[in-house]
């Protein structure tokens, strides 16, 4: 498995992490991945816009405009109940999968 | 600051998006470009370069209008989508878009009615569905066997089939010293190759399993243009000496060799013989022959393996080769067999010192034998029989369309007169006839997959490896868009132009439906056409019917009934002529002392059966002088004792063969009553000699005559050979018993087991049927004739009761004024069936005579009744005239029901 395969299986995950605590607009969400990440994974406009629409789609995420004067308008998103369940839902699965993995790999070194 | 807003916008373009939605998106990317770039602007790059950058965060617009086009909260419904396009395209300015955007939106109006009325929808779709459907079935099988006769071959239009005409009555295949004399001097032609099939026995760790094997010349994939797709073909050296080698189909190599990717230089084990696989054959190639598809492809060199003790390829005499040749570019066929002809000639001058020689080039779609002759006549009748079944069915959806034509006369003429154009009428009208027909023929294609596959089960039941190719191909699809234009402009047409002469200032004033003036003679003409169309059909399914139950009651000169076959093949199961006939023996006199068993023997063809026995030979007769550039010739069965009791065919002179007949003792040959007399007319036929190649052999008996090929061929000359001097090794038994056949099939297949548990025995059927391959055309043509005659009725009948029907509600008026004036209710209603009578009478006087026209087309292929039958004629002319009183008995009764006074009312 690539290093971008990995990335698409997780990319939900990584945004409604992002949204658990407070609102986001979209190209702040692909920064903060890159920060938090160490520079690791990036996520480029043109790739993670689909998926907020996708989010968006399925009810995870809900989206609105914020105007500033001044300033061209923003489109906000954020958890939605059924978005925070999933979320708490894919954080576990997510960790019991990796564990799993890892219990593997060991396994192999061991 | 570049505008990312327009440059967003830009690239977004024509992807469907709803437009509100579209504009947030916009706003949303270009927002968000516009922070990368000042992002990088912070970073301290130039303002090109953070351009650059901001731009590779969208490189793939595609794939990103794709996504978003897969969200339905976002992306425009497919119709509209179509609307959209063709709108924009109009926006361009160009004055072909703005056309088509005119059609978009007639398209949107068609499908919005055609969602408001779906049960007229749903008929006329289902009823043209059926006519585009039937037509695209047939031409399905037309396609698999005349126009696509051996799929895979490159070229399929330079490729004829080669077949000496002159030297007997019936085609004569070719010899392999002919052949090779041909390849040599046929300049004409890119190629000439040589085959023949036989089964063989493929053996494996599960025993032996029958397959069949096509032996052929080294070129044969040359001149067929087939390229392998593991390996390679046959070499010259392999076409000179015998060398075990094969290729192999696809089929054979995916499911019995696992697809073995290095199955090149493996071996496999044919009749007990190891032979080396040198290729694999793509598997869309089956064979050279049309609809039988092989496993295997060996040199003709490796025949003495497949056809042991008949080694016969220095023989001139010796015809048992297929041949097709590969013309040269602009080359006909006729000047390929003069060339042929030519070559032939010389040769037989050389080798017997006179004679002329005939040899006919035949496009494969004219093949005079294989699956096209068999099938192409029939099949040319069905496709003319479809033809009518499309017209009758347009005519039906004509009518329909003629109705809905006068219930929408008012939208019409609100149409017209709000200032649309006429020719923008029409177009809506066209656009409309086009959905219905676009619909009818997806229908007609999907079901196409299996309405294909409905000709295999009208094949009789028979050992040969029948497999026709009759996916959907870009000529189906061709055809069926044909088909479909052109019955949109059958039904069409009509009802477009009764619109287009809308009166608009008569039907706008009229508050309430009416008929124009002109309507009643077309929707009578148009009954009387389809009643004058379904009379020819159902006359010929008649006449094929009667060929059916003909064939059925015809004596065939044996008996037919409770007779049981069963095959074994003693050569792939490793037997040599000495084991082999004690075997064969040893397993007829058991099956002769089964209870129930009359008489049993065998034989190595069975009559009337499908690909059953063509086998002809030339011969000498003794004392018959030929006349000049033909020769004596005779049909060949090699049979067991007894046979002719067991078959029921009666010895009229001398004797048949007998369990005492033994290879020491000097050879015999039994003749039917045809040979006798054709070749020794007026002379006593026992004892005179036949010539075979080198040897003359006595007549030791005459028997009757009988069908071998055909029911209603003449009878042949034919000679029967002994199997005690002519060993066979593959022989099907024919067992006479004296109640159901098929009680004795596991009787003798435990015999057989018995006997060697290594011997397979198949094709355990009854004789009765494994015949019907000898009416397999009439039953093939009955049975659809049938179906489609009915369907035809069907329609017609549809047809006058709509057509009585509307004119009683037309004729309201007069009716009221008529029982006003004191007309009884019978009076009314008898005026209505009279009035169907009336238009079936014209209906059936014009059939008839069509019918007299068609009948006599199809005369070759009925049975045992003259085209002219007059039962035929006058039982469908009779239940045409039931059909037409029955359609108007409920129009006839509403009438007589009329209540005068509302009646008079209704103007």
């Amino acid at each position: 498995m690539s290093h971008n395969e990995l990335k698409k299986g997780s990319t939900e995950l990584l945004v409604l992490t992002l949204l658990e605590k407070r609102a986001r607009h979209g190209y702040e969400i692909g920064k903060l991945i890159e920060l938090r990440s160490g520079g690791r994974l990036t996520f480029r406009i043109g790739s993670l816009y689909p998926v907020l629409c996708r989010l968006e789609d399925r009810g995870l995420i809900s989206g609105w405009w914020i105007e500033k004067a001044g300033e061209r308008r923003r489109r906000f998103y954020r958890l939605t109940p059924k978005g925070r369940s999933t979320l708490e839902q894919q954080r576990t699965d997510w960790k019991q999968f990796t564990a799993a993995v890892n219990r593997v790999l060991g396994g192999e070194h061991a | 600051m570049p505008d990312w807003k327009q440059y967003v916008r830009k690239n977004l373009r024509a992807s469907n998006l709803r437009p509100e939605r579209e504009a947030e998106i916009v706003d949303d990317l270009a927002q968000q470009l516009e922070e990368a770039y000042g992002d990088a602007l912070k970073r301290g790059l130039t303002e090109s370069e953070a351009e650059t950058v901001a731009r590779q965060h969208i490189s793939d617009w595609k794939a990103l209008a794709h996504d978003l086009q897969n969200s339905p909260r976002l992306a425009v419904p497919l119709a509209q989508n179509l609307g959209n396009r063709l709108e924009d395209a109009a926006a361009d300015g160009r004055r072909w878009a703005a056309w088509f955007a005119g059609v978009s939106h007639d398209l949107l109006y068609s499908v919005r009615l055609i969602r408001k009325n779906p049960g007229f929808t749903a008929i006329a779709v289902l009823t043209l569905a059926l006519g585009i459907g039937a037509n695209v079935t047939i031409f399905s099988w037309i396609n698999a066997i005349l126009l696509n006769p051996v799929p895979g071959a490159s070229d399929p239009g330079r490729l004829v089939e080669v077949i000496t005409l002159s030297k007997t009555e019936s085609y004569t295949s070719m010899s392999y010293p002919d052949f090779k004399d041909f390849r040599e001097q046929a300049n004409l032609l890119d190629g000439i190759a040589v085959h023949e099939m036989r089964g063989a026995a493929i053996n494996g760790p599960n025993g032996a399993e029958r397959i069949w094997v096509e032996l052929v010349s080294d070129n044969f994939f040359d001149v067929l243009g087939v390229r392998p797709i593991l390996g390679r073909s046959f070499s010259i050296a392999e076409g000179r000496a015998a060398v075990p080698v094969v290729a192999i189909s696809e089929g054979l190599w995916r499911n019995r060799l696992a697809a073995d990717p290095d199955i090149i230089g493996k071996t496999i084990d044919l009749n007990r013989t190891s032979f080396t696989v040198i290729g694999v054959m793509p598997g869309e190639f089956l064979s050279g022959y049309t609809g039988l598809a092989m496993d295997v492809w060996a040199p003709v060199q490796m025949m003495e393996t497949f056809i042991p003790g008949e080694n016969t390829l220095d023989r001139r005499g010796a015809h048992w080769l297929n041949t097709l040749a590969r013309l040269k570019p602009g080359v006909t066929p006729a000047q390929a067999a003069a060339q042929l002809s030519a070559i032939a000639t010389q040769i037989e001058r050389r080798e017997n010192g006179s004679g002329e020689i005939r040899l006919g080039a035949f496009p494969l779609w004219r093949s005079p034998r294989g699956a096209q002759a068999i099938l192409g006549p029939v099949l040319l009748v069905l496709m003319g029989v479809v033809g009518v079944i499309l017209l009758i069915t347009c005519a039906n959806i004509a009518n329909l369309l003629l109705s809905r034509a006068v219930v929408r006369r008012r939208e019409f003429a609100v149409r017209l007169s709000i200032g649309c154009s006429r020719m923008r009428l029409l177009r809506q009208l066209v656009t409309e006839t086009l959905v219905l027909v676009a619909l009818s023929a997806a229908a007609a294609l999907v079901a196409q997959r299996w309405t294909a596959g409905l000709l295999l089960l009208f094949i009789p039941p028979s050992d040969l490896p029948i497999a026709l190719v009759t996916n959907l191909d870009l000529r189906i699809l061709g055809f069926t868009a044909a088909v479909a234009l052109a019955s949109a402009v059958f039904f069409g047409i009509l009802p477009a132009w009764q619109a287009s002469r809308t009166d608009l200032v008569v039907t706008l004033k009229s508050d309430r439906i009416q008929g124009s003036v002109r309507q009643p003679w077309l929707r009578n003409a148009i009954v009387v056409s389809q009643l004058a169309l379904s009379l020819p059909l159902l006359i010929s399914a008649s006449l094929f019917i009667r060929s059916l139950q003909n064939a059925e009651l015809f004596d065939p000169g044996f008996r037919t009934d409770n007779m049981l076959l069963a095959s074994v093949d003693l050569l792939s199961a490793g037997y040599d002529q000495a084991r082999g006939s004690q075997t064969v023996d040893r397993i007829l006199t058991e099956i002769r002392a089964l209870p129930g068993v009359e008489s049993a023997s065998y034989a190595r063809r069975v009559p009337l059966a499908i690909g059953g026995g063509s086998s002809s030979t030339s011969l000498d007769a003794e004392g018959y002088e030929p006349p000049k550039g033909s020769s004596a010739w005779s049909y060949l069965n090699w049979v067991g004792p007894g046979y002719f009791r067991t078959m029921g065919i009666p010895v009229v002179q001398g004797r048949e063969f007998e369990v005492s007949d033994r290879p020491e003792n000097p050879e015999g040959l039994v003749v039917n009553q045809t040979f006798a007399e054709r070749y020794w007319p007026g002379e006593d036929p026992i004892g005179k000699r036949i010539r075979f190649s080198q040897a003359w052999y006595p007549v030791i008996g005459v028997v009757g005559d009988s069908k071998f090929r055909r029911l209603n061929e003449p009878f042949s000359p034919f000679v029967y050979l002994s199997t005690a001097w002519n060993y066979r090794p593959d022989v099907i038994f024919h067992i006479r018993v004296s109640s159901d056949p098929m009680s004795l099939a596991r009787p003798v297949r435990a015999i057989v087991h018995q006997v060697d548990p290594e011997l397979p025995v198949f094709d355990v059927v009854t004789l009765k049927e494994n015949i019907t391959a000898a009416s397999f055309q009439q039953k093939l043509a009955a049975s659809l004739l049938g179906v489609f005659g009915g369907m035809a009725l069907l329609l017609a009948s549809v047809g006058l009761y709509g057509t009585m029907a509307y004119s009683v509600a037309r004729r309201t008026h007069e009716m009221g004024v008529r029982m006003a004036l004191g007309a009884s209710r019978r009076a009314i209603s008898r005026l209505v069936v009279t009035n169907a009578l009336r238009i079936t009478a014209v209906g059936i006087v014009a059939g008839t005579a069509l019918a007299v026209v068609a009948t006599r087309l199809i005369s070759k292929l009925l049975f045992g009744v003259q085209p002219t039958d007059p039962a035929s004629f006058g039982g469908v002319i009779l239940l045409m005239a039931v059909i037409a009183v029955v359609a108007s008995v409920i129009p006839a009764r509403r009438a007589a029901r009329l209540d005068p006074m509302a009646a008079l009312r209704d103007e």
